[in-house]
């Protein structure tokens, strides 16, 4: 299982975008009540925080295992 | 030479005069896009048509408001409107979402009708580039989920706005697009704009207490029933240091609750005890969410401190935009009688806006001035 220091970084590769990966950010503390860019240590590996992160980025249209694929088809 | 930019208000209550009125002083604008907010006693719908009678190269919103703004004038009763020129918008859409067969697929409805007539898709919007606004319904709580369907939809553009009132009465609200009206929808305005612009937003709250965890809560209904494991009510009466009897308007308006993630204020506020022991509020939290109990910092001082940085970030050049600004803090200005301070911070700028039934900027939110400016 991914944690949330690699969905972050999963998301700013797909985004490619300070600005957008801010406001996308944004859009998941108001989801979820966590933030991926400056993130507590109790949450970086909690399976809840990583769940709830990754059903909203789903929501979003971001889906992380596409996203992983891609970047290792880059690598 | 156009303006590119105008703010206008009028007190004429007929939609034709209230139009015709407003017309007037928008004209050297050049509109290609127009967001006008009006007092809940008006014809919306048809001074919408009215303007887009007078400015058929348009995209008009608008909706119903808990008092209208401009930088002259703090005013209820009364329309109160801003025009973006040609000169700042290279191109403007505007939709109307209906929420009668659900808020996801009316907002991707009128997402549809957005990408079309931009000829846009709204995944990759640069979000330098575009920029939306966003007029909800101001009743029927369903501002999140409204922002989230954007969300879904454009995830890297803002739509930022508030939500339509009735001046108090929490009654009917309605939003207006291109003519039309809802009263179960929200109005949608996307913009292509040619010239710096910024979204803000500025609450005057600062945290008061340690950060405790919401417990049990009815997210639908944006109840809050534990925090920390302990009734809500008790947790918090005992962090404003009032007995439970005592809470009411004056507490709430004073002691939201606040979310402090990155460095950001997100404010959730009270509005009132229910017999079961739930303590509503104007917007959800969610289980889980640590929240601080806030206290007021000075509303006129953070507004200026606000628009200098927003200032400052559009290079030091802003001409004004729209001004999205709860009604918590009107009834806060009208306890402090700051108005006149108030609309001076917005001196020197066209501005038109309205006190919400809450604010819109990636999601909802209360107690808070959201706002869209220009250089």
């Amino acid at each position: 299982m991914r944690d949330l220091r690699q969905i972050r970084s999963l998301l700013g590769e797909s985004l490619m975008d300070e600005g957008k990966l801010a406001l996308v950010s944004a859009r998941l503390i108001l989801r979820t009540g966590m933030s991926i860019t400056e993130l507590r240590p109790e949450h970086v590996q909690s399976p809840a925080a990583i769940a709830k992160v990754t059903l909203a980025l789903a929501e979003m249209g971001f889906d992380l295992d596409a996203i992983s694929k891609r970047s290792k088809g880059r690598g | 030479m156009a303006r590119d930019i105008a703010s206008a208000y009028t007190r004429a209550l007929d939609a034709s005069a209230a139009a015709d009125d407003l017309a007037a002083q928008l004209e050297a604008a050049d509109p290609a896009a127009i967001s006008f907010f009006a007092s809940h006693h008006h014809d919306g719908a048809a001074l919408g048509r009215r303007l887009r009678q007078a400015f058929p190269r348009a995209a008009v919103i608008g909706c119903t408001t808990a008092g209208e703004l401009t930088q002259e004038a703090w005013l209820s009763g009364a329309v109160s409107a801003l025009a973006l020129g040609h000169g700042k918008i290279r191109s403007a859409a505007a939709a109307l979402a209906r929420f009668d067969q659900g808020v996801a697929s009316g907002i991707a409805r009128a997402g549809e009708q957005l990408s079309t007539a931009l000829a846009l898709d709204l995944r990759q919007a640069d979000p330098r580039r575009y920029v939306g606004v966003v007029l909800v319904e101001g009743l029927g709580m369903q501002e999140e989920a409204a922002n989230d369907a954007l969300g879904n939809l454009a995830p890297t553009v803002s739509f930022v706005g508030g939500s339509a009132g009735d001046d108090g009465e929490f009654k009917r609200t309605r939003v207006f697009c291109n003519g039309e009206e809802s009263d179960n929808g929200a109005a949608l305005l996307l913009l292509d704009v040619a010239v710096p612009f910024v979204v803000a937003k500025t609450c005057s709250f600062e945290p008061a207490s340690a950060d405790y965890a919401v417990t049990r809560v009815d997210v639908e209904r944006r109840i809050v029933y534990e925090i920390d494991g302990r009734p809500a009510l008790e947790v918090y009466a005992s962090l404003v240091g009032v007995p439970k009897g005592a809470l009411d308007d004056s507490v709430f308006m004073a002691h939201p609750f606040g979310l402090m993630i990155d460095g950001k204020r997100w404010i959730r506020s009270p509005q009132r005890v229910l017999p079961d022991g739930g303590l509503k509020f104007y917007c959800q939290i969610l289980e889980g969410m640590r929240v601080h109990v806030m206290r007021s910092t000075g509303l006129v001082a953070d507004t200026r401190r606000e628009l200098s940085q927003v200032r400052a970030r559009l290079g030091g050049s802003m001409s004004g935009g729209l001004a999205f600004n709860c009604i918590l803090r009107r009834k806060e200005i009208d306890a402090m009688q700051t108005q006149d301070a108030f609309i001076e911070s917005f001196g020197g700028l066209q501005m038109a806006g309205f006190h919400t039934y809450g604010e819109s900027w990636l999601g909802h939110i209360n107690q808070t001035l959201t706002g869209l400016w220009f250089a």
